[in-house]
């Protein structure tokens, strides 16, 4: 599907799905091992302030770990596992080489707000999988650190500050809860040394679709060098190709005054 | 066989194309630098009223927007509207607006309209200055919905970074008269 889109080939429907989107993007990027870029990924995955001051996912697994995600052994991408509170996108686990384990719930969104609000809100509800990963199908370890991470494609504050005042916001509600956006992972590969050939090309992959998509920052618009220069005199090719035969046009005709475009 | 007019014409659509996907990048990024928590009035999307008739003079969007309403005071919105094209234009322009609505837009159908802050701008006011946030006078079709408004405009290829945005948003609410939400 990425490699079809990169490409130019896409089901225009499709590209609205944000399923799709997870799908392309995860599905892909779940082959990169533990590594540089899944953290300069959660480097850039920030909650809402506590005691006036953001932290990073990674800095939350760093604090909790004591490593970063890198030093993991391995990663398992779990696509919409079942729980009872609900089905989320992604569930990403590192595991191996620590003791603890770190389980990142991913809920993704395109252009479309929380499938539900209020006291069924999506996000709070997400927040409570993360305190009973036992009842994950499949289950996944009750002791490892659970955060989780909504990801869209515009700025998602006001979502996630509903969910957590529905959740009961507390520090450890904030301390769990982190946003990213779409255009965050072009960021992330963009500081990525990648660890192999084969990463490279996945990274690459990955970076080409999300650019395809749009799915970038603003990042200035383009120089005038790189605009195409056109003259007004250029518009004079309009009347290259002659739609009549100039000799075949009767010259006996009174000039009309063409204010008559402009009466009432 | 090539013409040099038709790849003259294809390299212009083509600038035309980036120059959107620039602006598409811009009105997301939008939402980090304006009045927080907010909604989007009109959801994803970005223009209207773009013709697909077969018989049309052109099928390009006029401009796009993107309205956040304050979740504080809905009856604030920021908003933010890039016109491409207009006899009045020497070239693209992007404005940046705060409007204060007489009812919550989100609650009335019909008290926003995409195009207010393109019709506090154009008629372009004689002596109007790019760069300076000003206090816009409400066409009289617009008095019934809009209470207040202040804008700023810029030539569109003057934004170097979507931090510009904050630096006017600034401008304009300092602009602004106090209103509940308000940020500045």
């Amino acid at each position: 599907m990425l490699v079809a889109e990169i490409h130019g080939k896409y089901v225009l429907e499709a590209r609205t799905f944000e399923d799709y989107l997870t799908s392309a993007v995860f599905g892909h990027l779940r082959y990169i091992k533990p590594g540089s870029f899944w953290d300069a990924l959660f480097d850039i995955a920030v909650s809402q302030p506590i005691e006036l001051t953001v932290i990073t996912a990674n800095e939350r697994i760093r604090k909790e770990t004591g490593c970063s995600l890198g030093s993991f052994g391995a990663l398992n991408a779990l696509f919409w596992p079942e729980h009872k509170e609900g089905i989320p996108d992604l569930i990403l686990h590192f595991y191996g080489n620590q003791p603890r384990s770190v389980v990142i719930l991913i809920e993704a969104k395109l252009y479309a707000a929380k499938s539900s609000t209020g006291e069924h809100d999506q996000l709070a509800k997400y927040l409570r999988i993360l305190n009973s990963l036992q009842d994950l199908r499949p289950p996944l370890p009750s002791d490892a650190l659970a955060l989780a991470v909504y990801l869209t494609a515009t700025d998602s504050r006001s979502e996630i500050i509903e969910s957590l005042n529905q959740y009961g916001d507390c520090d450890q509600a904030r301390q769990r809860l982190f946003h990213l956006q779409w255009q965050d992972v072009i960021r992330a590969i963009d500081m990525t040394m990648p660890a192999s050939e084969l990463d490279a090309q996945i990274l690459g992959d990955v970076r080409r679709f999300l650019h395809k998509r749009n799915l970038e920052y603003f990042s200035g618009m383009e120089s005038a060098s790189a605009i195409p220069f056109v003259l007004e005199i250029d518009g004079e090719f309009l009347k290259d190709e002659l739609l009549f035969d100039v000799d075949s046009i009767p010259t006996d005709l009174d000039i009309i005054d063409e204010r008559w475009m402009h009466a009432n | 066989m090539p013409t040099e007019a038709g790849k003259k014409i294809y390299e212009c659509i083509k600038a035309v194309c980036r120059m959107h996907a620039s602006a598409s990048k811009l009105l997301k990024d939008f939402d980090k630098y304006a009045t927080y928590p907010s909604i989007s009035v009109f959801q994803n999307t970005a223009t209207k009223d773009r013709t697909n008739a077969a018989s049309a003079s052109y099928w390009m969007p006029e401009g796009v927007f993107r309205y956040l309403s304050c979740k504080d005071n809905p009856r604030l919105v920021e908003a933010i509207t890039v016109c491409f094209l207009d006899n009045e234009l020497e070239e693209p322009v992007l404005l940046l607006g705060q409007l204060e609505y007489t009812k919550d837009p989100l609650q009335t159908r019909g008290v926003c309209d995409g195009w207010d802050l393109w019709y506090m701008y154009f008629p372009v006011r004689t002596g109007w200055i790019h760069g300076a946030a000003d206090k816009c006078v409400v066409p009289e079709d617009r008095a019934l919905r809009i209470q207040s408004a202040t804008l700023i405009s810029v030539p569109l290829y003057s934004i170097e970074r979507a931090e510009d945005i904050s630096t006017l948003l600034k401008k304009v609410r300092a602009n602004m008269p106090a209103v509940p939400g308000n940020v500045e």
